[in-house]
């Protein structure tokens, strides 16, 4: 089958979409608010470290008491996860009002793509450690 | 006039300055702010700088500096309350030396955190120093705090060691096993155990292990930006291996 050459458009746009979602990356991680008195959602920090052949996610869940508390949703290299407060934790400030946030919610994209069932979990002292074997590339044999 | 600068707005002479800046865990800043409430410690002086971000932070309706120095019974400590840019690293450096050498200060504590990649296996963190002179370390064992031995440091305290010698005064780096950029109040108990045991002051460390949880929300703002200023600081250098090629 013939593939179709793209035009210098379609290769533009596309070159301002990657920019567009890389900016938005940035954005969410440095600049986004971390209180969401809206949905009364707390954005929790977390880390993402390359482990040979892991991706390890860890996320800072405090007042989460155990997993079973814990919702996490893996689709392509977004990971989701949503957690319960054991009790509402009051806020006050000028720049968010009042109010009891209850929800740990965070959306963060993977640096690779993973196996969607290769994965091991974990919960200790509120912190939530997710590791995710990579998915595997082409062996090249070499003679 | 240099670039900054530390402004009294009382007369003190103590002979121990802490630095309990943000970095590593926020473990100094957690340390520091926690000797603050509990020992009652006064405002003594706030740094001044145009490096710094053009803020105040607002207290019981008072606005203050964001880094200002505390003291009670001859221990200064000084704090931050936001992160630090990395061109502000050399200047607060300089800024920490002239006001101690001004007050008569003998002795500089830098309290930090040491990113270990098996916090979450850590009960109790382990508390490791580095000292000017070297000597120091003996007194600070009895604390127990283990000699650090091999490795790198980036940040204020880097400085604050490399340069006591030329300005004449004592320098330690105290390093509690922390969380990389999770707020560690566990790691910040360490420190303040040992810490107390060398100077000679208590500190009811209960309050600070109950609140860890609301501390470790609270911190989250703090703690990102600090986390953004690591990354320009190359702060991961940390984690690499000095060539030990001469003593």
């Amino acid at each position: 089958m013939e593939r179709r050459r793209r035009s210098i458009f379609e290769i533009i746009n596309e070159l301002f979409r990657e920019v567009e979602e890389r900016f938005e990356e940035v954005f969410e991680e440095f600049e986004r608010p971390l209180w969401d008195p809206v949905k009364r959602e707390l954005t929790p920090l977390t880390e993402v470290r390359d482990e040979y052949d892991e991706v390890v996610v860890t996320a800072d869940l405090p007042y989460v008491r155990s997993l079973d508390d814990v919702e996490v949703s893996i689709e392509g290299r977004v990971v989701t996860i949503r957690a319960k407060l054991s009790r509402p934790v009051r806020h006050e400030g000028w720049a968010y009002g009042s109010c009891d946030y209850d929800t740990w919610f965070k959306r963060l994209t993977l640096p690779y793509e993973v196996e969607p069932s290769g994965f091991s979990i974990r919960f200790k002292n509120g912190i939530l450690e997710l590791r995710l074997k990579k998915k595997r590339g082409r062996l090249i044999r070499i003679e | 006039m240099s670039v900054a600068r530390f402004v009294d707005v009382r007369e003190v002479r103590p002979e121990s300055l802490v630095v309990g800046l943000p970095d590593t865990g926020l473990v100094g800043v957690i340390s520091a702010s926690h000797m603050i409430r509990e020992l009652g410690m006064e405002e003594v002086a706030y740094l001044e700088s145009e490096l710094l971000p053009p803020l105040v932070v607002i207290h019981d309706g008072e606005p203050k500096h964001p880094v200002r120095i505390f003291h009670r019974d001859g221990i200064a400590v000084v704090v931050s309350e936001i992160a630090l840019p990395p061109n502000i690293v050399a200047p607060i450096s300089s800024a920490l030396f002239e006001w101690a050498r001004s007050h008569r200060v003998k002795v500089i504590y830098s309290i930090t955190g040491l990113a270990v990649p098996n916090r979450l296996d850590i009960e109790k963190p382990r508390v490791y120093g580095v000292s000017v002179p070297v000597e120091l370390m003996e007194r600070l064992r009895d604390a127990g705090v283990e000699q650090l031995k091999e490795g790198m440091l980036v940040g204020v305290h880097a400085l604050l060691l490399r340069d006591s010698s030329k300005h004449g005064i004592d320098n330690v780096v105290l390093l509690a096993e922390s969380h990389y950029a999770y707020p560690d109040p566990g790691a910040a108990a360490s420190i303040l155990e040992c810490l107390g045991k060398h100077l000679g002051f208590e500190v009811n460390l209960k309050p600070l292990l109950e609140q860890a949880e609301e501390i470790r929300v609270k911190a989250r703002d703090l703690m990102r930006r600090t986390a953004q200023m690591m990354q320009m600081m190359e702060k991961m250098k940390e984690r690499e291996v000095p060539l030990l090629y001469y003593r």
